[in-house]
Parts: C-alpha cells; structure tokens; sequence
C-alpha cells in the first residue's frame, strides 16, 4: 500500500444555526446548509510530510476530523492505509495519533499520568521506560508530577506531542500544531517533527495556516480555501511558479490602507499587502523595470525608509491563486 | 472481552485519580447527606415529642430507619442524577473527550469507569452516614443486608443510566447544571425521602407513589422496618429491575446516538 492516507471526493456541510427564538426555531426545522468541504480528493504518500495550507476557516480541521475518523462526510470516503475510516475505525484506530489545536488532555491528571493511560489504552509496552523518554525529549521532566490544568500553552502542546507519539504511530495527524507557541518552542517543535519523519520514517498530515511551517516542513502542500483545494505540489514547485515575477519589500515610515489600495489598481502591481509583523509592504511586480513607478507611487503617500527585493514565499504563491493572504484578507 | 477488561481497568484507576484531584467534594458530598439525616432525626423526635402516633412506616419506633433508608437511597439516586452528568458534559466542554474518541478503547469501559467512580463516592459517603447513625442513635435494621444491597445496586444502575441519558443529550455545562439540580429536587420532594408520601394530598400521592425513586426508597424500608424478605418485594423489585435494564439500554442507546450525531454535525 503505497497511500497512507486517501481521500476521495470529500464533501461535508454545518447547519447554521441563528440566533434569536423566531430565526433559532427556523434554522431548528428549516437548517440552511454551509458547506464546509467541497470534492475534496488527495493522496498522502507513506513517509512524506503533507501539509494543509489556508487561512482560518478554510476547512482545514473539518477535512482532519474527518480523515481521523472523528466526523463523517457527507459524500465520499476516506481510507487511510487502505481501510476506509468510517467503517473501520477499530482497525486503524491503533495505527494513528493526533494533536488538535482545541482538544485537551485530562486536566484533572499530572503530565505523567496522561501519557501512562494513553500509553495503556493503545497497548505500549515499556511504557515506564518509554513514558520517561518522552518526557525528557520534550523538557518536561520538571513538570511531570504537575497537573495539566497548570501547564502554560507551550508546555501542553510538547504534552500533546509526546502523548501524539506514545505509540509510535504510522501516521500523525496535527492540526495547527504552532498556534499560539513561543518563537524557540515552535522551533523546537518543527525540528522534532522533521526528526521524527526522517528517522522513524512516520508519515505526518498537518495543517496551518503559517506559510513559513508547510514550506519547512512539507514535502507537498496542499493549498486550501473555501473548502476546496486550490492546487497539490511541492512548496519548491509552487514558489517556482511565481519566480517570473519581482518580489519587493518596502519599509515605509507611515502606512495606510489607501496606499495599499492605489497599489493595487496599478496594472504592473500583481498584489500589494502590508505585513505588520515586520512593517513592510509586499509588492509583487511583473517587471523590475517597473520598480521606480512603484517607488514614485509610493513617496506621493509616505518616506519610505529602505527597498529591498525578497524571495517569493508560499503565502506570494496562495494569494496568486485565491486573491487571499493567509489570514483570509483580500489582496 | 481481555482488552475491555483491560481498558476498563485502566480508565476506572485514572477516573478514581481525577475524582481524587478535589477530595474535598467528597467531604461536601458526605455533610450534605449526615446534615439531612440528622436534621431530619432531630424534626421528627420533636413532632413525636408532641404526642404524633405516625403514618404508615413512620412510627415513634422506626422514625430513624426511616430516615436513614430515604438518606441512603436518595444518595444513589442524587449522585447519578447531579454529579455523574456534570462530568459527562465536562468531557465534553473541555474537549478532553476528543482524544479519548480517537484512541482504540472501549467506550463501553469509558461508560462503565465513571459509573464505578460515582459508586465509590455512594459507598464512602453511605458507610460513614450508616457509622454516624449507630454511634449517634438506637436502630434496628429488621430485614436482610444482602437484600438490601440487591436494591441499592439496581437503583444506582437504573439512575445512572438516566444519568447518562441526561448528559449525553445536554450541550451545555450551565444548562445540565440547573436540569439535574431542578429534576433532582423535584423527584426528591415527590418520593418521600424524609417523610411519607401519605402526607400528600390523593392526586399527588398517586404520582408518587408511581415513581421508581418513591418505590425503591419504599421498598428499602419494607426490608428495614418490617423485615420484609424477597416474596414480599418481589413485584417491586422485579419492576425495578425492569426500569433498570430499560435506562440502562436507554443510557446506552443515546450515548451511542449521540456519539453517532457528533459525527455527522460535530461535537
């Protein structure tokens, strides 16, 4: 079996509900249907790292609960190592492990005591000695006798890896595994999961909505929004296809939203954002040539205070083909 | 059935450590019951004090054990009705059930592992109310001990499987609360468990007298006060034990359903 996981022509829709007593009652017996996922079809290769790709709400989580088993679709199937998930649930159920960004450990146990039962409900042998390993692997030795309910954001998330791993699984399912993670932990995060699919040859499904994750750590990535999949390929392939055109960064001393708009209406500009995390504007330009309209563009709103040309990312190659940035504003 | 067991045991360890986590509910739990009981003790000295010849099983004689079986029963049936629903929607609410969900244990020895918690609460919290009745007063318990522990053991399994029910189609940690507290108080006040039911006006008495907590709490007394053996009870107890498979089943049932249902709309 060459596929870990496949998924064919997925397709799941939420009831939305409303809210106030006349429209809740309406939407109790009338439910208007939002879909979530949309023909969605992919293939994950025994071994490789996939990523999921989108913005919040692309229906990245939906699409994981529904390969772990833990939704079902309304159309379609998904087999993961051949079995199809939603009528053989207990014969993979052993094989996998996940990390849901909004699932918890039991909170009444100690960090020790979560990894011993999870160990004993999947059937580890060693477990002491292994349990041990894990908790040293992930800096939590000091915290072992410590209530989960007491463990910062970082330190229940390397819980939730090391309870991810307890069985050495054959594929590991993460949803957003960095959210909301320091700097170094999500480093250290990244590296041990690189770590683990190299040398224990696990296969890893992972979604974010961080460029800079998918394009460390995936082998292929596929590209999410709307509930659809935009395109499946490699980050190198993917930032390939813009390579045609210049990639510009400009740190300017005010910004506003009105730059940025006038930007965009200029035929030789592809998309133009602000990225507040460095203070930037992104400019994707179809010719260098161009760069001196950009600049006298520019100065007419504010100084700007230096130019430098950027490598294309994959968050360049996801608005390309949505006209979204990955926090899921227009570009 | 070696790997049910094996999770089972595994899951039961772990329930009895999280409920262990805040070892001062127990104590809650425990003078809430003694605090009825012995208010409820001191009430009824005072009212035949005054002369009061008794209703039917409340006589001057046996006002303790009266009192004590309805203390004892009500625990079983008030832990199930209360307690067990707030931990099932607090899986659910924390989202510590996901986890659970996906791994490849029994669900069944999920269901049975919280069941055994809640009867560990019963046990402790009767056995010190039983202590604290012979050391503080003169009673007789007339009828058989294993009898009586027949029925204890058919009413907690036939509330706990309400219980479930009750948590299981509950979203909501807030909502369950106030349900279970109202639902609970209001079977509390129907079944006489601190006083007989033949005070209530004849409409009310019916409804009362058809309610499984009235019966079963009835039932302990008959064993207790008239020493009643098993051919006495046995129309009540095997109506007992019907309503006990039948919420049981039904526990089960809506579990399953609704577990099925978050897989189709999400939890």
């Amino acid at each position: 079996m060459a596929y870990a996981v496949e998924v064919f022509n997925v397709s799941k829709f939420y009831r939305r509900r409303s809210v106030g007593f006349v429209n809740g009652m309406k939407s109790l017996f009338f439910p208007e249907l939002v879909p979530a996922l949309n023909d969605v079809s992919f293939r994950v290769r025994r071994g490789e790292i996939f990523g999921l790709l989108g913005p919040n709400g692309a229906g990245k989580t939906t699409l994981l609960k529904i390969i772990t088993g833990l939704l079902h679709p309304d159309k379609g199937r998904v087999c993961i190592f051949g079995e199809d998930v939603t009528k053989n649930f207990s014969k993979i159920s052993g094989k996998i492990n996940t990390v849901f960004a909004r699932a918890n450990l039991w909170w009444e146990l100690t960090g020790k005591e979560n990894l011993i039962v999870y160990g004993k409900l999947y059937g580890v042998r060693d477990l002491e000695e292994k349990v041990e390993k894990l908790l040293d692997l992930f800096g939590l030795k000091d915290k072992a006798d410590t209530y989960t309910d007491l463990y910062s954001t970082g330190e229940i998330m390397r819980l939730s890896l090391a309870k991810a791993v307890i069985n050495d699984p054959d594929l590991l399912v993460l949803d957003e595994p960095t959210i909301g993670l320091d700097p170094n932990i999500t480093l250290m995060v990244r590296e041990f999961l690189k770590d683990l699919n190299k040398n224990e040859k696990t296969t890893i499904l992972l979604s974010t909505h961080y460029m800079e994750e998918a394009d460390i750590l995936c082998d292929r990535v596929a590209m999410i929004d709307g509930g659809r999949i935009i395109k499946i390929d490699s980050p190198e392939n993917f930032k390939r296809m813009i390579k045609k055109q210049d990639i510009v960064e400009i740190r300017v001393k005010e910004f506003s939203s009105r730059l940025v708009e006038v930007l965009r209406s200029e035929e030789f500009v592809k998309s133009a954002y602000f990225l507040e995390e460095v203070g930037r504007l992104r400019v994707v330009i179809d010719d260098l040539r161009n760069l001196d309209r950009l600049i006298g563009k520019v100065k007419k709103f504010t100084e700007i205070e230096n130019v430098l040309t950027a490598l294309p990312t994959l968050e360049d190659v996801f608005i390309q083909f949505t006209g979204k940035n990955l926090k899921g504003g227009e570009v | 059935m070696r790997r049910f067991l094996k999770d089972y045991f595994v899951l039961q360890a772990a329930e009895i450590k999280k409920f262990l986590r805040w070892k001062e509910r127990l104590l809650w739990n425990l003078m809430g019951s003694v605090t009825f009981f012995i208010a409820f003790v001191f009430v009824w000295s005072a009212v035949f004090a005054e002369g009061f010849g008794g209703i039917g099983n409340l006589t001057r004689e046996t006002f303790v054990v009266f009192i004590l079986s309805g203390t004892l029963l009500w625990e079983v049936i008030g832990v199930n009705l209360g307690p067990v629903s707030h931990v099932f929607v607090r899986e659910k609410y924390m989202r510590t059930s996901l986890y659970f969900f996906l791994s490849p244990a029994s669900r069944t020895a999920f269901l049975l592992a919280k069941a055994g918690t809640s009867l560990m609460q019963i046990l402790i919290t009767n056995v010190f109310l039983i202590s604290v009745a012979l050391y503080f007063f003169d009673f007789e318990f007339k009828g058989s001990l294993l009898l009586a522990f027949l029925v204890f053991t058919l009413t907690f399994f036939c509330f706990y499987g309400l219980g479930v029910c009750i948590a299981a189609l509950g979203a909501w940690r807030e909502g369950i609360a106030d349900f279970s507290w109202m639902f609970s108080n209001i079977l509390s006040i129907l079944s006489g468990v601190w006083y007989p039911v033949e005070i209530f006006p004849e409409p009310l008495r019916s409804v009362s007298k058809s309610l499984p907590t009235t019966q079963a709490i009835e039932m302990l007394r008959k064993i207790g006060i008239q020493g009643s053996g098993l051919q006495e009870i046995l129309p009540e107890l095997t109506f007992l034990g019907f309503l006990t498979f039948l919420f049981l089943l039904l526990g089960y049932l809506v579990f399953r359903a609704v577990e099925g249902r978050a897989m189709l709309i999400g939890i």
